[in-house]
């Protein structure tokens, strides 16, 4: 085939490559699934926990449980976006043998790294070992259950993934109130791990069975990690910025601790995770969308390029494709938005539902907003990656880490209410950056796609 | 300062055969003139060796290879100034209607530092450039072809324009195409004359390479045609070559082809008038002087002396080969040329040789030692596409061998004379039709067998050598031109 660069060609070439290229899309939308669990079995337990728990206990249980997700998604978020590429090469090359190994590779890498993480944080807190003990393991276990999550999405199988949540955080809810009723907070632990442990044993299972290989370790990703920096700092960018702003509250004289250097800042994590679960309809219209009305078109004009289209039918089809991506948005856009809205009006009520301090309701609405505006900054990235800008990609998530980490420091200094612009301007700025960008770069999608071919790749029968 | 920089392409030291021996005899005997020698090849070849030694005179050698252009990657934007871009587009919107006006402003923009290639390769504006000339165009191509092809067409081109020339009186080229653009470029920067000298025809021989760039795929392998639907892209590397011609034409101060077809071919492909003149090929007759027939012994031995490419049509020759053998068993055919350039035609023909059962007929010899070959032949034939001046025939002449070949280049004057005196010497061979097997074997059959014949045409051709393609007088053709041309000091262009 022409000399137009591998890529495109594996756009063409059929579905696997597609499916493996939708999934590492999807691999982003679908945490928001667990996250959602997460949520909710957190939820679950601040009921639960205050019948056998002291409040100090309930305050030191949920902290820790928040920043065991924090920083396992920020040290996973390194493999998140390169080792889906990663692996949707191999799938490409019909190599799924190599999945296993590659997970196993990946899984002692963030082994180690979190185990030495979790130990020295732990050795820090004034609590008793057992509890240290089960904190570690579990920030392990939350850590190991982000990067199956990874391999999973390239597997598609959405039923056997969520099966494996609901049960798990069943167990994990039932087990920490029984055992919290005998050992208090370290049965809390306990349980929570037990039911988490359970859901990395089912998705690992899922994954030996589906991919059986020879081998154990697949040292190959490490120099692929390495060549592809862009992805890991991409990756690593965006789950710092969405958790920044939690981090810097930390940090200042906002939050109250709970011990040594366990902060919270309740009024705003719970606003904040709450907003969350707001724009879950706002990833799944794109999901649905980007499968049945831009794909098609985008697949279009890689076909006028590859298939010796005139330029005017390349044109042709960049304007339909470029105009299916606006109407898609159009419509995230008016359907989130009335969610969005909604949830706005109904915030008092929400907060009631969820048990929310009724101080918080001005932050939880402006952080409603802010994800609202986070979800379509998401959907820029994800678009931008389409295209394989990564440089694109990763100064947009860089804005986005720096103004969210600066803005949220300004606003540390204001009242509670305004807590919440912090991340609500970052979000508008990263916004706003993605679209002018993408717009730039799809004016000029016609000459990136030729003239940054690399020279050099010559076609036999042109040469004579 | 070398006196004469020759410019070639293709040719000597790195590809043996007619032009290569021309320039090799030139520089010898001119061996008080230096020489700086540019050659210019399609890739470096690292198993590519040197065919000739380089004589002493030549002082400055230098190769370029015109598809192995590197493009330094810079950490800086490519791009171009406006300026800069109404120069280039101006350039190659006229190039495209082949007209050479533009040239010089364009060559001088290339040959400086404000545009590279990395700009020219990448950056938006050359892409804007490029969108503006295929919207110029009359149809509309397939893009992605229009693409690559522009690249393949361009990005060497520009590369070459910005090549370090050596400083030299005086630039003589031995072809047009790539050569004579470095000729038009050499004689842009250093203000310095440009010579020209054409063995055959660049276009002609190009446009029947591109069309055998079908050919080959095609399953009629007996024919050569230039297709008769137009091939958009097909047409635009012939127009490059074509305009390579009128370029190196309109800017060049002499003209020089071996004889009159060729001279009024370079005139409808642009040449002016004015600057043509004809200097025939050479040979040293005094080398042969030595040369002793070998006794016959009742095998006729048949000869085809020339590289092994599908230019020379090898192929008709082993079929004309076959028409032979089936009437006469007592023949011995040698094939003398190198079958290195192109191994997969070279393969094509042992093939073919085999196929017809002549494996234990034919010889292929590659390169030989003439002097041993000449003796034992009784007739030498030529099957060639396209041919200038084959120096292969006035070298039979010389050895008294007959030549049947195809009426091609100046082969028709070289056996029937190219003047009414000439012409009273005789006929020194038979001329024939391309692709024709059989009326190539026919007439080489007519001259084995008829030994009175032999004898007239062996007679015929060596006066006819010693009277009109001495060595001698070429090279005092060409001394008078350097000198001249060497001596004005300040050209007025």
């Amino acid at each position: 085939m022409a000399g137009i660069g591998f890529r495109i060609e594996k756009i063409l070439e059929g579905d696997t490559y597609i499916d493996s290229i939708k999934a590492h899309f999807y691999s982003t939308i679908i945490f928001s699934g667990p996250w959602l669990v997460s949520i909710i079995t957190l939820f679950l337990l601040n009921l639960f926990s205050v019948q056998n728990l002291h409040n100090q206990e309930v305050a030191y249980l949920r902290a820790t449980i928040i920043y065991i997700y924090a920083f396992s998604l920020i040290i996973v978020g390194v493999s998140y976006l390169s080792a889906s590429r990663y692996l949707a090469d191999k799938l490409y090359l019909k190599e799924p043998e190599s999945f296993a190994p590659a997970f196993n590779s990946l899984a002692i890498f963030i082994l180690l790294i979190q185990t030495a993480i979790g130990s020295f944080c732990m050795s820090m807190v004034e609590v008793s070992f057992p509890i240290k003990f089960m904190s570690v393991l579990l920030y392990l276990t939350i850590s190991l259950l982000w990067l199956l999550m990874i391999f999973l999405t390239s597997l598609r199988d959405y039923g056997a993934i969520s099966m494996a949540f609901v049960a798990g955080s069943l167990v994990a809810i039932l087990a920490s109130w029984g055992l919290g009723n005998f050992f208090g907070l370290a049965g809390y632990f306990t349980g929570y791990f037990i039911g988490h442990f359970i859901i990395v044993i089912l998705l690992s299972l899922r994954i030996y069975l589906e991919f059986d290989s020879k081998r154990f370790f697949d040292w190959q990703i490490f120099p692929f990690l390495f060549r592809n920096k862009t992805l890991v700092f991409t990756g690593i960018f965006y789950n710092l910025a969405i958790w920044i702003d939690k981090i810097v509250f930390w940090s200042t004289s906002k939050a109250t601790s709970i011990v040594s250097f366990f902060h919270t800042f309740p009024e705003y994590e719970s606003a904040s995770f709450f907003a969350y679960l707001t724009i879950i309809p706002a990833l799944s219209i794109f999901l649905i969308q980007v499968e049945t009305n831009f794909y098609k078109k985008y697949r279009l004009f890689y076909t006028q390029v590859l298939e010796k289209g005139t330029y005017s039918a390349i044109k042709q089809a960049k304007q339909e494709m470029v105009s299916a991506l606006k109407n898609n948005l159009a419509v995230i856009v008016v359907n989130q938005g009335m969610i969005t809205l909604l949830c706005i009006a109904f915030a008092p009520k929400i907060a009631q539902i969820f048990k929310l301090d009724f101080l918080a309701i001005p932050v939880f609405r402006l952080c409603i907003v802010g994800a609202f505006l986070n979800s379509l900054l998401l959907i820029f990235i994800i678009i931008i990656l389409y295209f394989d800008f990564k440089s694109l990609a990763l100064a947009v998530t860089a804005v986005f880490l720096f103004s969210n980490a600066i803005l949220t420091f300004v606003t540390s200094f204001l009242e509670l209410p305004f807590v919440g612009y912090g991340y609500l301007y970052s979000c508008l700025i990263s916004l706003a950056f993605a679209f002018y960008a993408l717009d730039y770069k799809l004016k000029r999608l016609e000459y990136l796609t030729f003239a940054m071919q690399p020279v050099g790749i010559h076609r036999e029968e042109e040469i004579i | 300062m070398a006196d004469v920089c020759l410019l070639l392409e293709g040719t000597f030291p790195y590809v043996s055969g007619g032009v290569s021996t021309w320039i090799y005899d030139l520089i010898r005997q001119m061996d008080d003139i230096s020489f700086a020698i540019c050659y210019l090849g399609p890739h470096r070849l690292a198993h590519k060796k040197m065919h000739y030694e380089i004589p002493s005179n030549v002082t400055d050698f230098q190769e370029i290879y015109i598809f192995d252009y590197e493009i330094a990657k810079k950490a800086r934007r490519p791009q171009i100034s406006q300026k800069d871009m109404k120069v280039i587009e101006d350039f190659l919107l006229h190039m495209r209607k082949n007209d050479p006006a533009y040239f010089d402003s364009f060559a001088r923009l290339l040959n400086g530092k404000s545009v590279d290639l990395y700009d020219l390769a990448f950056s938006f504006d050359s892409w804007k450039i490029l969108q503006d000339i295929y919207e110029a165009e009359e149809e509309e191509p397939s893009f992605i072809d229009y693409f690559w092809t522009w690249r393949f067409v361009y990005l060497p081109l520009f590369s070459l324009l910005k090549s370090n020339l050596p400083e030299a009186k005086l630039y003589h080229s031995v072809s047009t195409g790539y050569a004579g653009v470095l000729g038009a470029l050499g004689k842009l920067k250093y203000q310095r004359p440009f010579m020209l000298t054409e063995h055959g025809i660049y276009t002609r021989e190009r446009k029947i390479e591109i069309s055998q760039a079908e050919w080959i795929y095609s399953e009629t392998a007996n024919e050569i045609k230039v297709t008769g639907a137009k091939d958009f892209f097909k047409e635009w590397w012939m127009g490059l070559f074509s305009f390579f011609s009128r370029l190196a034409y309109s800017r060049a101060d002499e003209i020089i082809s071996l004889f009159e077809g060729n001279r009024k071919i370079q005139i409808e492909e642009g040449a002016p008038v004015s600057k043509t003149r004809i200097i025939p090929n050479g040979v040293d007759v005094s080398l042969f002087r030595d040369i002793k027939k070998a006794q016959p012994d009742g095998i006729f031995r048949i000869g085809f002396m020339g590289r092994v490419v599908p230019i020379k049509d090898v192929k008709t020759f082993i079929r004309s080969c076959k028409i032979i053998f089936m009437q006469m068993k007592n023949i011995e055919i040698y094939i003398m040329g190198p079958t290195d350039e192109d191994e997969e035609y070279y393969k094509e023909c042992v093939l073919l040789a085999q196929r017809e059962g002549l494996e234990q007929a034919i010889r292929f010899c590659g390169k030989v030692d003439i002097y041993e070959y000449y003796p034992k032949l009784d007739v030498i034939v030529l099957t060639s596409i396209s041919e200038g001046q084959p120096i292969v025939v006035l070298e039979a002449g010389v050895c008294g061998i007959p030549v049947v070949a195809t009426n091609v280049g100046a082969c028709e004057e070289l056996l029937y004379g190219a003047t009414p005196d000439d012409r009273l010497l005789g006929k020194s061979g038979t001329i024939t039709l391309p692709y024709d097997p059989q009326a190539t074997a026919d007439a080489v059959m007519r001259i084995l067998k008829n030994p009175e014949a032999h004898a007239r045409m062996a007679a015929a051709g060596k006066k006819r050598v010693n009277l009109y393609y001495q060595m001698d007088d070429l090279v005092a053709n060409y001394r008078l031109l350097y000198a001249k041309y060497m001596q004005e000091a300040k050209w007025q262009g």
